[in-house]
């Protein structure tokens, strides 16, 4: 099979219509060349909530976990865990955007590649902030490289997790270096310190046709690689609830369902994050209707394959109602979670499989505000995952505290999560502050093949 | 009538001090290991004042970690005072190669409960090293060969492509010195 991708003859056509391209340069590198006051504004916010949760992590660490943490001995993994939980599924928004739609030809991910890149570098990242942050002994920490048992999905999740993050890097660096090579020959009035990174950055980056080979050539080993990287990553995270013993986790449909769930969440999370950035960065022109649109029916899809996967989580082991699962299922349908539970189910997943049915709700405003309604829930959803299943005892217990039975998570808990979705959102303002957040030479060189979905580009 | 339950409460206070100075006798009790018809047997010998004590029932146990192995059921003395017992030799020795091997006799009506210890050399010889080596299982501390090496296998197939990436991006570099 002769690869296309790799034919010295379309490399010619990387010039592009000179004018067009111009002016492509100008818009894309334009949030670069200017940062308001409210970009200042939110960036000083995000920087204070981090410090915030510093501050709540040095509390956390000198004095008593006892009193910094509403961790006991029944609830042993709380916000930390489900939030890590989160940003792992999150992290998968990459797989999708940047492998899953490219392989299969949908023109329509090349302006979003980029933006789900970094998304998904910064979700990794605070994952595996998380998991640290969870740690009872992070002095520790060394032990699970110098120790390692091989058999452990902890020990699997600490090589899938640096894996990914590697992986990740290199898919959001390499496709950009035609992109750095654009701002260090395009951008005037930038501090010197800025150009030199650019150059540097851009490794020597001329746009010969040897060149584009080996950068075609990257990316396509990448992208195909990211997947059952994503796949791996979700299925590790599943694997270390459902390797326990415990009724609510015990579930042989576990990496199915978080695999299910985080295409749900990155399909809503790039929606969310696409509409912010257009808005931000005044890219209607790039990030259009159609994106939407499609992102939209993406979904419908999504939110469809994710209630399957809960039907057979929940309804199956309902059906039995065996007693050991009788008191957390019962907990969540009609006890003290039903509350949250109920919520998740109507706006994590059925409002995102049937509101984007509607093509007047798949435009950008409503469709962003389904998905940032879905985006949240499914942080809840993550933990009704983790947590009420832990406040049920194994064997009866007398005299147990009251403050084992119940969980909610503490100030300093809840500033540290605060903290790690600023920092992630941190990431992704300061990337989109120096770097293309849309890639030039992507939505170039796709205008140029003149596929129908990317018509209205022009 | 009154006389009647005198004499029976006489004779049960009799019998009951009869039981009491009864088991303040003192037998001793010792532990053999011999082969008979090829087979590994322990004998378990009770004499009181050097003679032998018949019909006293006599229970085996080996010690293991968290209690005492049952060996065998109970057995009763013979006139000769010996309680004999089929000795078991595929129970793991322990690190020294030694079982310890205990003999009881629980509440017996003339000498009350004794317990005596021996060492037996008699069963399968382990090598902990071997041990360790050989259970190499998923639950254990071990992982098993083929999972270290299928591990190993992805691990490697993943980074090298990745390393692989690495690489072009250093020859991207080359690619643009070598135009100019």
């Amino acid at each position: 099979m002769i690869d296309q991708d790799f034919h010295p003859e379309r490399t010619k056509n990387e010039t592009f219509t000179q004018e067009e391209y111009m002016e492509m340069k100008r818009d894309l590198l334009k949030p670069i060349q200017h940062i308001g006051i409210w970009g200042k504004v939110w960036i000083g916010f995000l920087l204070a909530v981090i410090f915030a949760g510093v501050y709540a992590y040095y509390l956390q660490e000198t004095k008593s976990k006892y009193v910094t943490v509403s961790l006991r001995d029944y609830t042993m993994w709380g916000v930390y865990i489900s939030n890590f939980v989160f940003f792992i599924a999150l992290s998968m928004i990459g797989v999708l955007m940047s492998a899953v739609l490219k392989l299969t030809n949908n023109e329509w991910y090349r302006p979003l590649a980029r933006i789900a890149e970094v998304v998904a570098l910064g979700a990794i990242c605070f994952a595996g902030i998380s998991i640290v942050v969870a740690m009872g002994r992070p002095d520790r920490l060394h032990y699970l490289f110098m120790y390692p048992r091989l058999q452990s999905p902890i020990t699997w999740d600490i090589i899938v997790v640096i894996t990914y993050v590697v992986a990740s890097m290199l898919l959001l660096y390499i496709p950009m270096i035609p992109s750095l090579s654009t701002c260090r020959n395009h951008l005037s009035n930038m501090p010197k310190w800025q150009m030199k990174m650019y150059e540097w950055l851009s490794f020597g980056w001329e746009g010969n046709p040897e060149q584009w080979k080996l950068l075609r050539k990257g990316v396509k080993i990448l992208t195909i690689m990211i997947i059952p990287l994503g796949v791996a990553i979700q299925t590790v995270d599943a694997w270390l609830f459902a390797t326990t013993l415990r009724p609510e986790w015990d579930s042989t449909n576990f990496s199915g369902y978080f695999i299910s769930g985080a295409f749900l969440l990155a399909t809503a999370a790039m929606i969310v994050a696409t509409f912010v950035i257009r808005k931000a960065y005044n890219l209607e022109k790039y990030l259009t209707e159609l994106h939407f649109d499609k992102l939209g029916q993406a979904m419908v899809l999504m939110s469809s394959i994710y209630i399957f996967f809960n039907i057979n989580e929940y309804l199956v082991p309902a059906y039995k109602m065996s007693s050991m699962h009788a008191n957390h299922l019962l907990d969540m349908f009609i006890g003290d979670g039903a509350l949250m539970y109920w919520l998740v189910v109507i706006f994590g997943l059925f409002t995102p499989a049937i509101l984007p049915l509607f093509p007047a709700l798949r435009k950008p405003v409503p469709l962003f505000i389904i998905a940032l309604i879905a985006v949240i829930a499914h942080w809840f959803k993550r933990y009704l995952i983790v947590i009420p299943g832990q406040l049920h005892n194994y064997l009866p217990i007398q005299d147990v505290p009251e403050s084992w039975t119940h969980y909610f998570p503490s100030a300093v808990e809840l500033t540290i999560v605060a903290a790690t979705f600023a920092g992630m959102l941190l990431i992704i303002t300061l990337f989109s502050r120096f770097f293309p957040i849309i890639s030039v030479w992507e939505v170039a060189e796709g205008k140029l093949e003149g596929k129908d979905e990317i018509i209205n580009y022009k | 009538m009154k006389n009647i339950i005198k004499t029976l409460i006489f004779v049960c206070l009799y019998l009951s001090s009869g039981m009491v100075i009864a088991q303040d006798k003192t037998a001793d009790m010792s532990i053999n290991f011999v082969k008979a018809d090829d087979k590994d047997a322990c004998q378990v010998t009770i004499t009181s004042n050097n003679k032998p004590v018949a019909e006293v029932a006599v229970k085996l146990y080996v010690k293991r970690l968290f209690g005492n192995l049952s060996i065998g059921n109970e057995v009763s003395t013979d006139e000769n005072g010996i309680a004999t017992f089929e000795f078991p030799n595929d129970i793991p020795l322990n690190a020294e190669g030694k079982l310890l091997v205990l003999a009881k006799v629980e509440d017996d009506e003339n000498y009350g409960s004794m317990e005596v210890e021996a060492n037996s050399t008699i069963g399968a010889k382990v090598n902990l090293t071997q041990l360790e080596l050989e259970n190499r299982s998923i639950s254990g501390t071990n992982a098993p060969y083929y999972f270290i090496a299928g591990s190993l296998v992805i691990f490697a197939g993943i980074w090298g492509a990745i390393i692989y990436v690495v690489l072009l991006v250093f020859k991207i570099k080359k690619a643009g010195t070598q135009s100019i």
